[in-house]
């Protein structure tokens, strides 16, 4: 978009803005993380021609009755290390319309959509990975009857700063059957139909330019006991991550749930099997998906657990998952006095099982494994002012499948004990203490954070991970910070290394560059 | 390039004075699957606090578990809802029913699948509580939490006048 055309807008906005006082509401949020790049021998990084780097993000959203606009601004000034050197620039990004009265929705512009699981369609946002593919087009949703509502959209996806070659258009039904029969089973049925065209001007014959992909999905809830299952196939889609071959792509899952007083179970499967499914044929990467295959295992988020996190295999695998949480009776030897709570948790992926030589069957186990992890979760309050988290994981990450070609298989073993302690009602102190055992990869590693806590503005931390059995890098990955928020502000500064690997964030991993340097962020809700 | 920024700042700086007021009309599902529009708890003329969470963040669980073991403390002093908005993605929020279940929370979880709820609220992270008045005005917002947020909650609470 031309930056006159955002000059207009935002006069617009403004004057809006200035006006809305009795009429209207206007609000919005800005985020902004820049880093300090530092030379640093020991990681044997050189010092960047450009030290600073500057990711930034603003949202404008009016409201009016049934009628809502939202403008949204980025500049990568330039992109943050990890992030995709296309972002370099500044712009406005998306500018939306819309309008929602009883039975209508109409979204003019930018929008966010997702049919079913995601499995084949999902536009959001993930600023900490730097994907954005939400739609430029139009969206309108209908619900004639409280029981039915009907999803339409067409449109361009979004491609870092621009738009995507590639037109996308969709219809997705959902039918809550439970309220047209009045029973006490909830059952609702779905589906949906999507097309992607993307013009080809190659020379080969019977080359599609159209790839379509549709849905089909059940749910049932009754009482303390759900099911939900959702099956996808799409059609011939040749592009650079399936060299372009010819084959259709599908998928299957199942989740399921059992609930009781106290106890609570989740079972899931899931098969893959060529479901790469992007904006443009020639991209790669994370980047211009149109689908959202996340994987399908327990997010580990403390510093040890994210050093071998799963990503899905879009070519094939076969997933299963549960997922147990249970809080003994408060009094018992098992729940003590102040509580306990316990979660075990469980999930296994490997490939499938191959037809013939090449195309494998969706529904099958092969015999490679890709990923597993156990874990066992206890919480317990010992006194009001003590708590601790202990976990025990138990994995075994495919990094040659996972990451690249000829790397070991690793089986770990990973400790956390993670305390909060409260010196008063204001004052507290969170610690994570971290091993890793393998004799595979880097060998063993430890890490350690305090966090100090000063409710409701102050906190400060330091952290420290370890990777001492490694024979060529035996650096300490350091970080410390602060952070201060107030009512509507949030401003955190560090300083620190960070390890290269693979960041992720709901279930979607990237790889970034070791650095280290000075950190700044900034994020603000008005 | 400047007269934009000039704009931005402009903005930035009038924003808070009109800031988002009440709660948007979106629409969540229940942990059984129902559609519920956010809006409609404004009926109840109670406090309420939304808090935005997930399943896979630590201070989001160390909040509820500190406001499920105060609540009923709470709900003898103030006639409130605590309404609990998981940010979980399909990646986990099959999952939220039996987490909430295992976990004995007694207040009200929703699911923001796609996240439209917390667009709509401007949320940048988790967790992110607002408290708003019998109403529906918001009247407190706070992000992250740190030991001890909840008596902040509590104080904010005390302070909504009865009608």
């Amino acid at each position: 978009m031309s930056r006159i055309a955002g000059f207009v807008i935002l006069s617009v906005l403004v004057f809006i803005s200035g006006q809305a006082q009795n009429s209207g509401n206007f609000s919005g949020r800005f985020e902004s993380l820049s880093h300090y790049y530092l030379k640093d021998a020991e990681l044997l990084i050189p010092k960047p021609a450009n030290t600073i780097a500057t990711n930034n993000f603003l949202l404008l959203q009016y409201t009016n009755g049934p009628f809502s606009s939202a403008l949204q601004y980025e500049a990568y000034m330039p992109p943050l290390s990890g992030f995709p050197y296309q972002l370099e620039g500044n712009g406005i990004t998306a500018l939306s319309f819309r309008y929602k009265k009883e039975i209508i929705d109409i979204t003019a512009g930018s929008f966010y959509e997702q049919f079913g699981k995601g499995l084949i369609f999902r536009a959001y946002e993930s600023r900490e990975l730097g994907i954005n593919n939400s739609v430029n087009g139009l969206r309108i949703i209908i619900k004639p009857a409280g029981f039915v509502r009907i999803t339409g959209i067409y449109g361009k996806p979004r491609r870092f700063m621009e738009t995507s070659s590639s037109y996308i258009r969709g219809l997705d039904t959902e039918v809550d059957l439970g309220e047209v029969m009045k029973t006490s089973l909830d059952l609702k049925l779905g589906g949906g139909i999507f097309n992607r065209y993307q013009a080809y001007t190659g020379p080969a014959d019977n080359f599609p330019s159209n790839v379509n992909a549709y849905n089909f999905r059940l749910s049932a809830n009754y009482s303390n006991f759900d099911l939900e299952t959702e099956y996808v196939f799409k059609g011939d889609d040749p592009s650079i991550t399936n060299h372009y071959s010819m084959a259709h792509g599908g998928a299957f899952l199942v989740n399921g749930n059992y609930t009781a007083g106290g106890f609570g179970i989740f079972a899931s499967a899931r098969f893959i099997k060529g479901m790469d499914f992007r904006s443009e044929r020639e991209s790669e990467g994370n980047y211009l998906m149109i689908n959202y295959l996340p994987a399908n295992t327990w997010q580990h988020t403390f510093l040890l657990g994210s050093i071998y996190p799963c990503s899905t295999q879009p070519d094939g695998e076969a997933s299963i998952q549960a997922d147990i949480n249970y809080s003994p009776q408060k009094g018992t030897f098992s729940g003590g006095e102040y509580g306990t709570k316990l979660r075990l948790g469980f999930s296994h992926v490997r490939n499938l099982k191959l037809r013939d030589t090449i195309s494998p069957m969706l529904i099958s186990f092969g015999n490679q494994v890709y990923y597993q992890d156990l874990t066992l979760e206890i919480t317990r309050k010992w006194i009001p002012s003590v708590k601790t988290i202990t976990s025990l994981t138990g994995l075994q990450y495919n990094k040659s499948v996972i990451e690249y070609p000829g790397a070991d298989f690793v089986k770990a073993i990973i400790l956390n004990i993670e305390s909060w302690i409260r010196f008063s009602t204001l004052f507290s102190l969170r610690t994570e203490l971290q091993h890793l055992w393998t004799k595979q990869d880097d060998g063993n590693w430890i890490a350690g954070l305090a966090e100090f806590g000063r409710a409701p503005h102050l906190s400060l931390f330091i952290s420290d991970i370890w990777d001492y059995q490694n024979e060529g890098n035996k650096a300490h990955y350091y970080n410390s910070g602060i952070s201060f928020s107030t009512d509507y502000i949030r401003i955190s500064a560090g300083y620190g290394r960070q390890r290269e690997g693979l960041i992720c964030a709901g279930g979607v991993c990237q790889r970034v560059p070791a650095y280290r340097g000075l950190n700044l962020r900034l994020t603000a809700n008005f | 390039m400047i007269r934009l920024l000039t704009l931005l700042i402009l903005l930035f700086i009038t924003a808070p004075a009109k800031s988002q007021s009440r709660l948007p009309s979106v629409v969540l599902k229940s942990v059984e699957g129902e559609e519920i529009r956010i809006s409609d708890y404004s009926a109840l003329k109670k406090p309420l606090i939304v808090s935005f969470w997930a399943t896979y963040c630590g201070p989001c669980l160390e909040e509820f578990e500190a406001i499920t073991d105060l609540y009923d403390e709470w709900k003898k002093e103030v006639d409130f809802e605590f309404i609990a908005v998981s940010i979980d993605d399909s990646r986990s929020s099959a999952k939220v029913k039996s987490l909430v279940a295992g976990k004995k929370w007694p207040f009200i979880v929703l699911i923001d699948e796609n996240q439209d709820l917390k667009r709509a609220m401007n949320v940048t992270d988790i967790p992110f509580c607002f408290i708003f008045d019998r109403n529906g005005k918001y009247v407190y917002r706070h992000s992250g939490y740190l030991p001890g947020d909840e008596f902040i909650m509590l104080k904010e609470l005390k302070k909504i006048p009865d009608e």
